[in-house]
């Protein structure tokens, strides 16, 4: 990551036209950026789709940033709410068929199964996963934000807190809430979950 | 009663690390690579969108300075009439004469240079009721000397104002006659 010296003139050289240098300013954040753009809209095309909208609101913004966090957190949190965009606009636009059009999104995502487990065990794992991701998308906004960023992408309690705009006190409590608030969501949807 | 507590805790606890298990195991897919054509796309819509944004705050800015425009057009016969009860209030060097003239601008000028004439001027005011008055008529006299019917306002009515000017009877039980009277004045050199 670049320093913030380095941070500021890429800045305003990116200000002042430079595509190269907005494209070396969000180099280092873009494979985590993509990954919670992934967590939140679960298939590739629309985290794509949302990480690009980021970007450029990102670079619309671009003047406004106060130099007063980390640019990766200031980036992170422009995703996050390109996402919850997204997201209300897709519920908007679902149709009829649109509930077999979340089944297939529900399918989507790369799901870890080690090569080297037995089919059952691989295929149970699988199974697992479209559960939790599932319940995932029943959580309330704060438990989900908090989850994803901490559980997922593995941000300190302290970069959370400053991508939330919340103290890392809460952010604490706020992922054992919400664990437990997943844990509940699991259960009544789908007990099987826990072996 | 403890051991129940007890075992109920040992049980959340590994459900939430079956949880955190499964959560782990969820890995995100590699990001798009970030390519100069990707970058330029961005680029390129940024700055399309940032054009928009700028021509929508200057139709915004349009639209109000219209609306501004309008609003003084439609006030600026108000605006009119109160220079020219200015600009009239200068040349007599009175202070007052706006609150009791109402049509100032349909005045003619042998009128307006009578009322420039002291003695004239306190003739008018001290028939004035309150309302106001319109000139009725004006005669030129042959000896040079000018004749002015001038009507006094009883009151600040509309229908007063309105027929007033015509001399039309508005079904008032006064004769109109009382508020009517007729100066003479002849301009000295």
């Amino acid at each position: 990551m670049a320093n913030g010296e380095r941070e500021k003139q890429l800045i305003e050289q990116a200000l002042s036209g430079s595509s190269d240098a907005f494209s070396e300013l969000v180099r280092p954040c873009h494979s985590k950026a993509y990954a919670v753009a992934f967590r939140y809209m679960r298939n590739e095309q629309d985290a794509s789709d949302a990480l690009q909208e980021a970007y450029i609101k990102l670079f619309t913004r671009l003047h406004t940033f106060a130099h007063q966090s980390r640019f990766e957190t200031w980036l992170i949190r422009i995703v996050i709410n390109c996402c919850y965009d997204a997201l209300r606009k897709q519920k908007k636009d679902r149709t009829v068929g649109g509930e077999a059009a979340e089944a297939l999104v529900e399918q989507a995502g790369i799901e870890d199964t080690r090569s080297d487990e037995a089919p059952e065990a691989a295929a149970l794992q699988s199974e697992r996963q479209r559960m939790l991701k599932r319940a995932m998308a029943c959580m309330a906004k704060d438990h989900r934000d908090v989850l994803i960023l901490r559980e997922y992408e593995q941000f300190s309690y302290e970069e959370i807190a400053r991508i939330l705009l919340i103290s890392p006190g809460t952010v604490k409590s706020r992922i054992h809430r919400a664990k437990q608030a997943l844990r509940d969501i699991l259960m009544e949807q789908n007990p099987e979950f826990f072996v | 009663m403890d051991r129940d507590h007890s075992n109920n805790q040992i049980e959340t606890a590994s459900e939430l690390e079956q949880i955190d298990r499964v959560m782990r195991s969820l890995s995100a897919p590699a990001a798009p690579e970030l390519t100069d054509r990707y970058v330029e796309h961005i680029w390129a819509s940024a700055h399309q969108r940032k054009r928009a944004s700028q021509r929508k705050r200057f139709g915004a800015a349009a639209a109000v300075l219209i609306i501004a425009f309008s609003s003084m057009l439609s006030n600026e016969a108000l605006f009119v009439q109160k220079s020219l009860e200015k600009s009239l209030e200068k040349s007599l060097d009175i202070t007052d004469i706006s609150d009791s003239v109402y049509c100032l601008e349909s005045l003619p000028n042998p009128f307006v240079r009578a009322l420039q004439n002291p003695d004239f001027y306190n003739d008018i005011m001290a028939a004035d009721r309150g309302y106001g008055y319109n000139l009725i008529e004006q005669i030129a006299e042959d000896d040079g000397s000018y004749t002015f019917v001038v009507y006094f306002y009883p009151n600040d009515e509309p229908s007063a104002l309105e027929c007033a000017p015509t001399g039309d009877d508005c079904g008032s039980s006064e004769p109109l006659s009382q508020y009517v009277r007729s100066f003479t004045w002849i301009e000295s050199e």
